[in-house]
């Protein structure tokens, strides 16, 4: 029933996959001739399979968790790359058929074999380039958040309490997942009325004129400190010398006219009155004769036009006696009020809203253009694109809506703002297909300006890119190469450690990692440090454009005083984290972090196997085959005689074990001599730690520092991986078979640009999957 | 077991008369207490699930027919064996790798409710089925606020790769409201209050009630249009993604429908809890403050249908708390070993006690007849493996409590045939439950129960 069922989905993806080869576009044209590869997987593959795998390999024995019985052609297969990767590599290398099977294929069947697959795979890179299809992307709680704060200028996580997104292709962009549940829906109603209350004035009404009044410290302070005296229950202020009463930081809540009123008394000497300045932000606004008796003190005041915001006003003595006087000038200070805004002001905008409200109306008649001043601009920022009239119209008649029901201008604007940050054109990414009997197109440049800006930033172009875009200067590869530069060194590309990096290296999973406290006390302490600091280490290769090999080989990172520790280097201290030099050369790059081995452990171990397998699947890029049911995991420390890799050498002495651990486990063993929590360790249970392991192509390596030669050696396989994750991640798609031309030329192009990061982003963004759009997907 | 969950709860109860009130301020007044309609207290749905198996020897009942003491892991259920149903030999076929390779962990909880193959990859083209929650929810939903309510513990893997080429979707939901389209679930408790209870100003929002109501609408109609005129112009995956987002809009409307309905008719629900400040730290507050929510939710009829699942299945989850350091999926695979075998029979333990908290809180809600919410439930507990270190998706460990209402006996261990599908099961509750159906995923028939 199942392979029935398989070869009906497979049917169809047949006919799509030869049209995408290049033969032919026309889905009415007859079918084409069957192509070699197929008369070559009927006549000879299938038998070869039957013969030397089948026997193990079936859906019902599911040996490695392959199967290869249920391809039922060519086309078929061909939708497993991963698989058909691993037949090649076991195939080639000899590790299969295993060595105690009786039936052993000849060398030119191996070598058919190979050819066949190395065939279905070639695809045609000068033929016409399927550019594939990226489902439409919902924004992610992530870039939900980081567009709200660009488009409303909010410095809280305006997508924190959406429900988290799925993950697919090991990302949390991919368009073909993030579902909408009515729940979200729910909750990007809700935190639309939660941003725009936070970012718009609940009103535009002037605020009344207040007094307030300050007698002594602590709200009004004096220098020097001896002009303040307390005497019994009498508290004065009294300067002989130079000195103020002064207010640090009084807000001033709109601009306008404020009464600075100083209720003072004065002595004065050498036939001059005291003199009493008051000064706003360190400058002589008035300066004022007090001549009133101490007996008798009376206010002395002077209106000021002050600014919206704080400000330092202060009461000073303007003309002290000089010191050898006898006869001194006196003033003695009792109150300051500061009265306003006279007349009533009006509260400035915060940025946020100065962002929104473009345009203010002068008065009742002409609210409307106003409103739509504000609007248009609105959404245009929001759907990332110019917008209709017809949509600004539609806008309007909700203003209209909320403006009937009698709600002031900036409330009734409420309602349509809110429809827009719920409206599908702001939570999607839309990109508009080719027209009918198109194929491909390349996206507009306001989509690719999207594109990049979601991918460099997980944010919404910022007005630069957005005015690059309506030049159209995006199309031209040397505007293109300075706004991606720009962009790389722009203070948003840290997303790209925050997301991509943090996503490509599972670095997420150091949120839910609980390492034994008995065992590894104290690691919380450095829980969140450890990731910080890959981000920080990623972010430097971004920023600095280094070359990307230095992710896997660095003679530097980012450390804090906890860290440090833990690293066991000494002389950093505090809280900040700083580049340093790693003299010990044990470690270096991504491999050898906290972080990293910690992820990749048990909480109570280290787990060689899953260290193998995420440096196999992260920094090699090929995919480990999923373990057998009924295998076991090692038992943890106090039951296992010897060191985790005596016990897993065991393991793999069963041939059944044996073909994919020899992949995984080696790489594993060079990471032996760090424990569970990334430390360094001699001796594993009390033996000394062997380090040392030999991979299936011969490579010998002895520790980390071996391993990481041996992984820099495969420096052409580390480019691809990066150029893959970092490509699906920047289309939000997963790779398929016909992504494999883009692919190669990322590579090569990352290659001749130095292995500089802006070479390989360069060549992602230049790429047809990233530039281009095609009306239907192939499968 | 150092953790004190019990006083901080009470604490929590203390403080009780918090009304508040949503973005929909006007929804809370349908979930006014359960009316003593016609039929009786209405009945209600739930399915609890955890990852990993349980440790069959100390699970199953040595004997079938009347439950008498029972196995060490289900010891925290003697106070409720009159309202416990110990279920054995019941099947997950589609969880079966049948020529898929890997995924068992994927496959279990996405096949668990929809008894569907999980079609294998990483992210394009998902699909796998309706699940039984989402089913009833559809025929029953119209009667409460929220046809069903999702809750969670763990939120879903947020990077990596889940589980051997399945996307991180299968493994981390159990609810799907349609064959592509998981149901996000709620693990922070404050969210889930907020989103039942509301938040806000009572007073200030009561004044406007038809002012808001024609401004949701207004929004509602507005974004429907929108999400209608891209539908027009856009092509295949993006169809699907719109319709989702135009089937969220009519949920919407059809909560505010309710509520307009039911404004005036019945008093608001008054919560008796205090709002979550959040996700508590320890485990044990966590779990129990959710299954708070879930009595509460059933007790003020805001809905009828809830899942929640204590764990996503392959999670590897430590519990120092009761002495268990290691991975829960790691020590999974214990070959038979007996110190990994004690350490996996207290994590399956834990998870028991967790759900006789929540059995008693239901059992203490008296309802309108006189009957108990724990007597008008049906609530199915249990995990899509049955050994972990096996991975067999036979004769899985599944609970069946409550009395539907008086519709199932209970006090038994019903010993089926060997590879009788868990769906039949889901068959014989959707009965019961007014939501009658032939089929549902590998379903070959309904089981007597």
């Amino acid at each position: 029933m199942l392979r029935l069922s398989a070869a009906c989905i497979g049917l169809p993806v047949l006919c799509v996959a030869l049209l995408a080869a290049g033969t032919t576009r026309d889905l009415g044209a007859a079918p084409p001739i069957k192509p070699a590869s197929e008369v070559v997987f009927q006549d000879k593959v299938t038998p070869f399979l039957n013969t030397y795998c089948n026997t193990c390999h079936n859906s019902d024995k599911n040996a490695g968790g392959v199967a290869l019985d249920v391809y039922t052609s060519a086309a078929h297969a061909k939708k497993d790359p991963k698989v058909l990767e691993a037949v090649v590599r076991v195939v080639e290398d000899g590790s299969m058929p295993p060595k105690k099977a009786k039936a052993q294929p000849a060398k030119t069947d191996r070598e058919m074999l190979l050819k066949w697959v190395g065939d279905l795979n070639t695809v045609d890179c000068t033929a016409p380039k399927d550019p594939g299809r990226v489902t439409l992307r919902r924004l992610n709680r992530h870039e939900y958040s980081h567009t709200v704060r660009d488009l409303l200028g909010l410095q809280y996580s305006a997508g924190e309490d959406l429900p988290a997104d799925d993950v697919g292709y090991g990302f949390d962009n991919i368009g073909d997942v993030l579902s909408l549940p009515p729940i979200l829906l729910e909750k990007y109603l809700s935190a639309a009325d939660k941003a725009l209350d936070a970012a718009l004035p609940a009103s535009l009404d002037p605020i009344a004129a207040d007094t307030q009044k300050f007698r002594e410290p602590p709200a009004l302070q004096v220098i020097p400190r001896s002009a303040f005296n307390r005497d019994g229950t009498k508290r004065k202020i009294v300067f002989t010398t130079e000195g103020s009463a002064f207010l640090a930081k009084h807000n001033i809540p709109a601009k306008g006219k404020y009464t600075v009123r100083v209720t003072a008394w004065g002595k004065a000497a050498d036939g001059q009155p005291a003199r009493l300045a008051v000064r706003v932000d360190g400058k002589d606004a008035k300066v004022l004769d007090v001549t009133a008796a101490e007996a008798d003190a009376k206010p002395v005041e002077a209106t000021l036009d002050i600014e919206a915001g704080d400000h330092r006003i202060a009461a000073a003595f303007a003309n002290p006696s000089p010191e050898s006087a006898i006869d001194k000038r006196m003033l003695g200070v009792r109150l300051v009020e500061i009265i306003g805004p006279v007349g009533g002001g009006v509260k400035p905008l915060t940025d946020g809203a100065k962002r929104v409200l473009i345009k203010l109306p002068a008065g009742k008649t002409d609210e409307n253009a106003a409103a739509k001043v504000v609007l248009s601009e609105f959404a245009r920022r929001a759907y990332r694109r110019p917008v209709q009239p017809a949509e600004v119209d539609r806008l309007m008649q909700l203003y209209s809506v909320a403006a009937g029901q009698g709600d002031p201008w900036v409330k009734a604007l409420r309602l349509p703002l809110k429809a827009v940050l719920v409206s599908p054109q702001f939570l999607f990414k839309v990109e508009a297909d080719p027209p009918a009997g198109v194929a491909t197109k390349p996206v507009t440049g306001f989509e690719l300006a999207v594109r990049l800006s979601y991918f460099l930033w997980s944010a919404p172009p910022d007005q630069q890119l957005y005015d690059a875009a309506q030049r159209g200067d995006l199309r031209k590869p040397d505007k293109l190469k300075t706004e991606i530069g720009r962009m790389l060194k722009d203070w948003r590309a840290e997303e790209l450690g925050q997301q991509f990096a943090s996503q490509w290296l599972n670095l997420r999973l150091l949120d839910t990692v609980a390492p034994d406290e008995s065992l590894f006390p104290g690691f919380g302490d450095v829980q969140w440090a450890a990731g910080e600091e890959t981000r920080r280490f990623f972010n430097h290769i971004v920023k600095e454009d280094r070359p990307i090999l230095e992710l896997l080989d660095a003679n530097y990172t980012f450390v804090n005083a906890a860290l440090a520790k833990h690293y066991g280097m000494k002389g950093v201290s505090g809280e900040n984290f700083r580049k340093v030099d790693l003299p010990d050369r044990r470690r270096g790059g991504i491999t050898t972090m906290v972080s990293v081995l910690v992820i990749s452990s048990n909480p109570t171990r280290t787990s060689p196997v899953k260290r193998g397998k995420w440096l196999y699947e992260n920094i090699l890029g090929l995919s480990a085959p999923p373990p057998p049911a009924d295998v076991p995991e090692l038992p943890s420390v106090g039951q296992i005689k010897g060191t985790v890799r005596q016990q897993l050498e065991q393991h793999r002495s069963n041939p059944a074990c044996a073909s994919c651990h020899a992949k995984l486990d080696p790489l594993g063993f060079g990471l032996e001599n760090f424990d569970a929590v990334g430390r360094w360790r001699d001796k594993d249970n009390g033996k000394p730690v062997d380090a040392s392991g030999v991979l299936p192509d011969g490579a010998k390596f002895d520790g980390p520092e071996g391993l990481r030669k041996t992984l820099v050696g495969k420096a052409d396989q580390f480019r691809k991986c990066l150029a893959e994750k970092l490509l699906t991640f920047a289309l939000g798609r997963g790779l398929e078979y016909y992504d494999k031309c883009a692919v190669d030329e990322i590579v090569a192009r990352t290659k001749a640009g130095g292995d500089k990061f802006s070479a390989l982003v360069a060549a992602v963004v230049d790429c047809d999957p990233f530039q281009k759009r095609a009306g239907k997907r192939s499968e | 077991m150092t953790q004190t969950p019990i006083s901080r709860r009470i604490a929590l109860r203390g403080l009780g008369t918090m009304v508040a009130l949503p973005w929909l301020e006007s929804l809370a007044a349908a979930a006014g207490p359960v009316a003593a309609a016609a039929g009786g207290p209405p009945r209600r749905l739930a399915f609890v699930y955890v990852p990993n198996g349980v440790v069959m020897p100390d699970w199953k009942p040595a004997a079938a027919g009347k439950l008498g003491t029972l196995p060490d892991i289900l010891k925290p259920l003697q106070p409720y064996t009159s309202h416990l149903n110990v279920l054995s030999e019941l099947t997950l076929d589609k969880a079966r790798a049948n020529g898929d390779g890997g995924g068992d962990h994927a496959r279990a909880m996405s096949s668990f409710l929809t008894g569907r193959q999980a079609r294998k990859t990483h992210g394009a083209d998902i699909r796998i089925g309706q699940s039984a929650d989402q089913h009833v929810a559809t025929a029953v939903g119209d009667s409460t606020r929220f046809p069903s309510i999702e809750l969670g513990i763990e939120r879903g893997q947020q990077a990596g790769n889940c589980d051997s080429g399945y996307s991180c979707a299968y493994s981390s939901n159990l609810s799907w409201r349609g064959e592509a389209s998981p149901n996000a679930k709620e693990t922070d408790p404050r969210l889930v209050f907020e989103r039942l209870f509301g938040e806000g100003d009572a007073k200030d929002m009561a004044a406007s009630r038809a002012k808001r109501e024609l401004y949701n609408k207004s929004v509602l109609d507005f974004v429907a249009a929108d999400a209608k005129s891209l539908t027009g112009t856009l092509g295949g995956g993006d169809k699907r993604k719109l319709d989702e987002y135009l089937t969220a809009v009519r949920e919407i409307e059809v909560r505010i429908e309710k509520a307009k309905k039911a404004a005036g008719s019945k008093p608001s629900a008054k919560p008796d809890m205090a709002v979550p400040s959040g996700t508590p730290k320890e485990l044990t507050d966590h779990v129990r403050l959710m299954c708070d929510l879930m009595v509460l939710a059933f007790r003020t009829d805001t809905t009828r249908v809830i899942t929640l699942p204590f764990a996503n299945d392959g999670s590897n989850r430590s519990h120092p708390f009761i002495g268990v350091t290691e991975g829960h999926h790691e020590l999974s695979h214990h070959q038979r070993n007996e110190d990994k075998l004690a350490k996996i029979k207290k994590i399956n333990t834990f998870h028991v006690e967790n759900l006789a908290y929540l059995v008693g809180k239901m059992q203490a809600v008296k309802e309108a007849n006189g009957t108990t919410l724990l007597d008008n439930s049906l609530l199915v507990y249990g995990s899509g493996i049955g050994d972990g270190d096996r991975h067999n998706h036979d004769d899985l460990p599944i609970l069946l409590l409550g009395k539907g209402g008086g519709s199932v006996e209970a006090g038994r261990h019903l010993v089926f045939q060997k590879e009788t599908p868990l769906m039949n099961l889901y068959l014989s509750l959707f009965d019961r439950m007014g939501a009658p159906t032939e089929r549902f995923g590998d379903s070959t028939g309904r089981l007597k129960i």
